[in-house]
């Protein structure tokens, strides 16, 4: 049986920001758990020294697996913290069996998305035990996350629960990193296999923008490659739209280029808008972006805009049906995974962190729950039955005890 | 007949009104970027409440730090939270004209020199700047690779120099770190100057903190010492206490048969029996002196219990009594009123004025008649006794060595006695946390005893 222990803080130095977290989650088990066989998940900002995060982990736990990504901040019991040093762990203990198990790859890419993630997940499927749930963390500046994920379903079906995100910088799209098997990965990805049979999952998932004027059309692509919209090549097109010049760079461009897709008719109510967002992190110097989804010619996109009263109505919307669903079961620990362009790139130090108690409160109900969560580009969240990668959402993961 | 194909002048064309609307729309997307500007501003007013947070923390947690090392180490680590800068270097200048690194946070590769290669008439500038702006000071800095830094010179509150701290990028950390604020030189300041006050207390409280070691060091050893010395007295003491009880018992025994030998000399010649006498004279005159060690060695076990009110005119009167077929020989006269009551052990103080009383009439010569005169005078916590003859007078180097053990100043030994009697004397008055001192104008001239009593003793 599984037991989680989380903490996060905004300590400089990455090796007591390491040290200090691992010692706070574990602090109310027994010290013997320092010395055993764990799972370590570690988000931490860009900032952070990664290699000196790795060796302070081994140095108190020196069983722990540790495994994570870099984010654009942190979200933990603790609250967030975007700062360039802020880091947070979910550690893991597993009972007498083997409760999880973890592959990685160094380099998934647009291209080799489905590839990479079939490969990881027949590795996990190899590894044995009845994984019941995936935990899939991914780079998230040119990943293909819709074939990433039919990539694992290839393996385990599509009624496995996939969950997790990719990993972001501090909101300027250039480099991001994965933490695996004692190394630093720049475009990697991690899978956890949960087989814990006491077990489930129960995710929520709400964005709060809304498109604003008359769509644009997809004149040209490539896979997730946007090459032209409306004839014109498609970066500039969209700057143009924005007021901003043709050769600006994506990142600070990710709270206002979000580009809105619609959804198919089924799961426009249970997600509680018309569309789906999507986010650019890539873009080439013809002016083509990269969509972390196919975007087939013909397909229309809006501009989108924040709608503040969607924003905290939906999350207590989206907040009660998971409390419905959850119902009287045990709620063990919370993954939680946000939109970069969700933190304070979009909202004041208030707002934000109303929106944070909006989400924890239901779920705690006073008593602080192992809780880890990060600001990254891009979130795996079910919908309806169905795998589906979402960005600019909030996306919660309740682990629940049978 | 209206004309059917004629467009009405006040309505617009379609493709007026999709242009309108194109117009319109594209006015609506553009707004999203100022939008985003706004929220940018919040969020650098954000920012800056954290910062001010931050550097109230540093002023909490900066000085109960152990060490200036690892006070530097923790305002190098707030510099960095504050200013979201990747390094920071923060140094002293010391009283020896060095400017020496003492924390430093994200330069472990670089090799910082032991001390920094700047003068302070190298700064540019008295408040926060920027490197960048500054290139021949950059240059001095040259070591540590920074593309830009913020910079702040650190002050005493006697506005005197007092260190330097910078924080910055290289160029590599260009990749993910903005280009630095000009604006944040204020509040670098504002920090530095916090942490320069911080600094100063820390420095200040670390003296303190070293002389207050010091005076405990001090004191640990005097208490050790003091320690040392009862531990020695209370040793001779005792030894003191055995030997004079053990050798009593075989003096005894030579003082009887000395007894026995002057009953019956009808055997001796005249010269055995002036032996005999001289034999017996001696054991008495040894007897005394252990007699004496036994009282001086009873005085410390005496017991703070045994202590109660004692009426010194009453003790005195007693003591004349007690005295009273020697003072009838040598004529001597006693005066004394109005003395006080005071808490104290009655033996030892019939002991101690005893003693006083004894050695002035056996100091004042054959012939002269013993004048003794005893007062006491209030002092703010107590009485000062005084005990005065016309006795032979003490030169001023003896008025210190008399009360030792042993010590006379009759070193011609014409007068009687075996050097102790002062000495419990002493030793009485030291019990009751009182002193005893004498003053004469000279041989010749009678001497004055002085001790002093608390009115009351207290219990430690």
């Amino acid at each position: 049986m599984l037991k989680f222990y989380s903490a996060s803080n905004g300590q400089v130095n990455s090796r007591k920001a390491i040290q200090q977290s691992l010692t706070a989650a574990l602090g109310e088990a027994p010290p013997s758990i320092f010395q055993e066989k764990m799972l370590i998940v570690v988000h931490s900002t860009i900032g952070h020294d990664f290699e000196d995060v790795i060796a302070g982990a081994q140095e108190l736990c020196p069983k722990a697996e540790l495994v994570g990504c870099t984010c654009a901040g942190v979200i933990g019991k603790e609250g967030a913290n975007e700062s360039m040093r802020a880091l947070g762990v979910m550690a893991v203990v597993p009972g007498d069996a083997q409760e999880y198990h973890i592959t990685s790859c160094d380099n998934i890419r647009g291209h080799n998305s489905y590839e990479e993630a079939r490969k990881m997940a027949l590795e996990l499927k190899a590894a044995g035990g009845h994984v019941n749930m995936i935990q899939f963390l991914a780079s998230g500046i040119d990943i293909a996350a819709d074939r990433a994920i039919e990539g694992i379903e290839s393996v385990f079906g599509g009624d496995m629960p996939i969950f997790g995100g990719t990993s972001s910088d501090n909101m300027r799209a250039i480099s991001s990193y994965q933490f695996a098997d004692g190394k630093v990965l720049e475009r990697g990805a991690i899978m956890i296999g949960y087989s814990d049979p006491t077990l489930t999952v129960e995710m929520g998932v709400h964005h709060g923008s809304v498109p604003i004027g008359q769509p644009f059309s997809v004149t040209r692509s490539e896979g997730n490659r946007v090459i032209e919209i409306e004839g014109q090549a498609a970066w500039p097109y969209l700057m143009s739209k924005l007021d901003l010049p043709g050769d600006t760079h994506p990142g600070p461009c990710i709270p206002v280029a979000g580009m809105a897709e619609l959804l198919p008719d089924g799961f426009r109510e249970p997600y509680d808008n018309d569309h789906i967002l999507r986010v650019i992190v890539k873009v080439d110097k013809d002016g083509s972006f990269y969509m972390p989804v196919d975007c087939p010619q013909g397909t229309r996109l809006w501009i989108v805009e924040r709608d503040e009263d969607l924003i905290f109505a939906g999350l207590d919307r989206m907040m009660k049906q998971l409390v419905t669903k959850i119902g009287d079961q045990k709620v063990v620990a919370v993954f939680h995974t946000d939109c970069a362009a969700r933190g304070r790139a979009m909202f004041d130090a208030i707002v934000k962190d109303e929106i944070i108690e909006n989400m924890q409160q239901p779920l705690t109900k006073g008593t602080p729950l192992p809780w880890l969560g990060m600001y990254g580009f891009g979130e795996f969240t079910r919908l309806k039955g169905k795998n589906l990668f979402h960005n600019y959402t909030t996306s919660i993961y309740a682990l629940i005890r049978k | 007949m209206s004309p059917v194909n004629t467009p009405d002048p006040n309505k617009l064309s379609y493709d007026e009104l999709s242009r309108l609307c194109k117009e319109l729309q594209d006015r609506v997307t553009r707004g999203i970027s100022t939008q985003q500007q706004l929220i940018s501003i919040k969020n650098e007013l954000d920012q800056e409440l954290n910062r001010f947070k931050i550097i109230q923390d540093f002023s909490k947690e900066g000085l109960f730090q152990d060490s200036i090392e690892d006070f530097a180490t923790i305002a190098t680590e707030y510099f960095i939270q504050a200013f979201q800068q990747p390094h920071c270097l923060f140094a002293e200048y010391r009283d020896e004209g060095d400017l020496k690194p003492i924390g430093q946070f994200g330069f472990s590769q670089m090799p910082i020199p032991e001390v920094l290669p700047i003068l302070i008439s190298d700064l540019p500038e008295r408040e926060g700047f920027l490197l960048g702006e500054h290139p021949e000071f950059k240059s001095k800095l040259a070591f540590l690779e920074l593309e830009d830094a913020l910079v702040a010179p650190m002050y005493r509150p006697d506005n005197s120099f007092y260190g330097l701290v910078v924080s910055g990028q290289q160029k590599a950390d260009q990749r993910f770190y903005a280009p630095i604020n000009p604006k944040d030189r204020h509040a670098f300041t504002v920090m530095a100057t916090k942490a320069s006050y911080l600094m100063y207390n820390f420095r200040t409280n670390e003296l303190l903190k070293q002389e207050i070691k010091e005076r405990r060091r001090m004191e640990q050893m005097l208490e050790a010492k003091a320690n040392d010395l009862l531990r020695s007295n209370a040793d001779l003491e005792q030894f003191a206490y055995v030997v004079s009880h053990d050798l009593k018992a075989p003096l005894r025994n030579v003082q009887g048969f000395a007894d026995l030998l002057r009953r019956d000399q009808s055997a001796f010649s005249p010269s055995n029996r002036e032996y005999v006498d001289m034999i017996w004279d001696e054991v008495k005159r040894f007897s005394d002196i252990i007699d004496a060690l036994l009282r001086y060695a009873r005085v410390s076990t005496s017991s703070i219990q045994d202590m109660k009110e004692v009426d010194f005119q009453q003790l005195v009167y007693n003591i004349e009594g007690q005295l009273s077929l020697t003072l009838q020989q040598r004529k001597a006269q006693l005066h004394y009123q109005n003395l006080p009551a005071v808490q104290a052990n009655y033996r030892q103080m019939q002991q101690l004025l005893q003693n006083l009383i004894i050695n002035a009439i056996k100091f004042t010569p054959d012939g002269r008649m013993p004048f003794i005169h005893l007062e006491a005078e209030p002092t703010p916590n107590g009485y000062r006794f005084a005990v005065k003859d016309n006795g032979i007078g003490l030169r001023p180097a003896d008025q210190k060595r008399i009360f030792g053990l042993f010590q006379r100043a009759d070193r011609e030994q014409q007068f009687e006695g075996n050097g102790l009697g002062l000495s419990i004397c002493k030793k009485i008055v030291e019990q009751h946390k009182g002193k005893i001192w004498v003053e004469s104008e000279g041989p010749g001239k009678g001497s004055t005893f002085f001790f002093t009593l608390p009115e009351k003793q207290s219990e430690d």
